[in-house]
């Protein structure tokens, strides 16, 4: 135990509460969920290896596939054209499953309540608790557009830039659906049928497999509902050579509905959240009720 | 006179069935309304030690939630340093620290030092001011040389004792430990109330605890607040419920007529019972022991031996939280907490 000079001063005393946080406090904190994920990442460090790889082998399967498909309708290159695909429904699933799988480890755990009474603003918490998840698929990305590189694959580089603003801009989108679908999970405890839902429309209906065009009519006014369609559509355009003769909406197109989203699906969500969380004070939810 | 840290004034709280909707994403158990907190008032000083007791379903977890600003009540209202608890709930989780008997708060592939740089950061420590915080708050509980340590190789004591580190790095003003020594051995849990009581009174940190342990109600018993069925049926010392006032003492006298004559002149005390057999005498009293001895004058040596019984204090608890089957029901159709499972 200790002794009297171990308490000295850094602890002595109650502090008043900040009256108001300053951004570097609310970045400290957000920060400090990704310190502790990291450093639990590592703690099993072969099993990050796999978690990383895992996702990266099948790109040798398209490279197969793609040595089948020769038609003109995904712009000459069915290899680049499904990497791009892949690569950008894998980076924005961080919007609904990445941010999923952290608020179900916390509810199921019973940590949530314990980030509930930090003095933190709640609507910090979904984006501290999606850095991780993002991060790890920044890496996974790399690892998929480096292998494809190796493979062959041809993108057109001016247009990256273009392609990393377009999926910020989905990202910022898939966030909102996965806000909404964490509101729900405050109440319901499980929401696992929403982010599976949400995986499989995307592989259907964005067009990650295949051009638009394939799909019948009805299906594809449902592509336009969901927000890898558009960075998908807008990245192929920007980084393949031919990728206008892919269809979809252009880059600009495809940033402006993004963007829209944005602004207006992002606030949404988070007021949606803090609802949520004030419903759950109300009924008990958030003590277990 | 110390002001109060937490004020409690006629705390209410009765959770509703879920509606509808709700019960579409998560079924409940909770078909009537539950009653969780019926009124309940008590204050807690800066500096002092309250231990909330009460049978499983009592409403102390709930009590604690409200104070915490997880649960908002239903009427009445909770205030901490003077926030709030219900409209000011961030303001309440900046001066309030919170932990539980279990390792919910922990991440255990961290190390000590993690964990309670994690709470630090949360509690907008700075940066400059961060090590320096972690290091006391990993000494004040005992832990500065398991600070490289990850959760997974500490015992349950000195999890709950990093858990208690990571609620003191942010300096709160009240400390709310909901049965802190669950999971603990009897000598990690006396380790952890010594602990507990040392903090409290060095740092002038308002501490409200729950337990079901009566070792540790005793050993805490400078202020007990007893619940039943969301209710308040005692606060005040332990001592008020084992006899307070009104002691029992057995006398042992020398021979049987000494102690018929102490019997004699007891009897006419007032506000005593005197019960005589052979040469012990047992009585019943509000008088002090000095006021009772008097009574014997010049024959004090005459008395061989003098033992004080008290009711042991599990007892006591039984009777007061003992809850009759039907007895909290009430008439409006609603239920007292623990009649019903929490969903």
């Amino acid at each position: 135990m200790s002794t009297n000079s171990d308490m000295a001063m850094p602890l002595s005393g109650p502090r008043p509460p900040p009256k108001r946080w300053h951004g570097r406090q609310s970045v400290s904190a957000v920060g400090a969920f990704l310190h502790m994920e990291w450093v639990g990442a590592f703690s099993y460090p072969l099993s990050f290896v796999f978690n990383q790889l895992t996702p990266v082998v099948p790109i040798v399967v398209y490279y197969f596939i793609a040595g089948l498909v020769t038609v003109t309708r995904v712009g000459g290159d069915y290899f680049t054209f499904v990497v791009i695909g892949v690569a950008s429904a894998r980076m924005l699933s961080a919007g609904v499953v990445g941010l999923g799988e952290p608020i179900d480890s916390a509810i199921g755990e019973g940590r949530l309540e314990g980030l509930l009474l930090q003095p933190i603003d709640w609507r910090i918490l979904p984006f501290a608790l999606v850095q991780w998840p993002l991060a790890f698929r920044v890496v996974n990305v790399a690892l998929v557009i480096g292998l494809s590189l190796v493979l062959g694959a041809h993108f057109v580089l001016a247009g990256v830039p273009g392609a990393v603003g377009l999926c910020a801009l989905g990202i910022g989108a898939t966030l909102a659906f996965g806000i909404a679908a964490a509101s729900v999970k405050v109440l319901a405890k499980r929401t696992d049928p929403i982010a599976a839902l949400y995986v499989l429309a995307v592989a259907v209906l964005s067009g990650v497999y295949y051009p638009l065009r394939v799909l019948p009519r009805q299906l594809r006014a449902l592509s336009w509902l969901l927000p890898d369609t558009y960075v998908i559509s807008g990245s192929r355009h920007l980084l393949m050579a031919h990728g206008a003769t892919t269809g979809g909406p252009t880059p600009w197109q495809a940033a402006g509905a993004l963007f829209a989203f944005d602004v207006v699906a992002l606030p949404a969500s988070l007021w949606l959240f803090v609802r949520t969380l004030d419903y759950g004070r109300k009924s008990g939810v958030l003590a277990g009720y | 006179m110390t002001s109060p840290a937490v004020v409690v004034t006629q705390l209410s709280k009765t959770y509703s069935p879920s509606p509808l909707w709700l019960r579409v994403l998560l079924k409940t158990q909770v078909r009537r309304p539950v009653v969780a907190l019926d009124g309940v008032t008590m204050t807690v000083p800066a500096g002092s030690i309250c231990v909330v007791a009460g049978p499983n379903g009592a409403g102390k977890s709930t009590l604690f939630r409200c104070l915490a600003g997880l649960v908002v009540p239903t009427a009445g209202a909770a205030s901490v340093l003077g926030f709030d608890s219900a409209r000011q709930s961030r303001q309440v989780r900046g001066v309030i620290g919170f932990a539980s008997g279990d390792e919910r708060s922990l991440w255990l592939r961290q190390s000590c030092e993690d964990n309670v740089g994690f709470h630090a950061r949360l509690r907008g420590v700075s940066r400059a001011d961060r090590p320096a915080r972690i290091r006391t708050a990993l000494a004040a509980v005992g832990l500065a040389d398991a600070a490289d340590r990850s959760g997974f190789a500490l015992s349950g004591g000195m999890r709950a004792r990093l858990q208690l580190a990571c609620t003191l790095v942010g300096s709160p003003a009240v400390v709310v430990l909901d049965e802190p020594t669950a999971a603990l051995d009897p000598v990690g849990a006396h380790d952890l109330i010594g602990l507990i009581r040392r903090l409290a009174e060095e740092r002038e940190i308002a501490v409200i605890l729950s337990t079901h342990r009566v070792d540790e109600i005793e050993a805490l018993s400078q202020r007990l607040v007893l619940l039943r069925s969301g209710r308040v049926v005692h606060d005040g010392p332990v001592g008020g419920l084992t006899g307070g006032d009104e002691a029992v003492v057995e006398w042992r006298f020398t021979s049987i007529e000494a102690a018929r004559w102490a019997a004699t002149r007891l009897t006419a005390l007032p506000d005593t019972a005197v019960q005589s057999e052979g040469s012990t005498v047992t009585i019943t009293s509000t008088w002090t022991l000095g006021a009772l001895l008097q009574v014997l004058g010049d024959r004090l040596d005459t008395l061989e031996s003098v033992q004080r019984q008290r009711r042991p204090l599990r007892e006591v608890l039984v009777d007061l939280l003992r809850d009759p089957v039907g007895t909290d029901r009430r008439g409006d159709g609603t239920t007292r907490h623990g009649d019903l499972g929490a969903a």
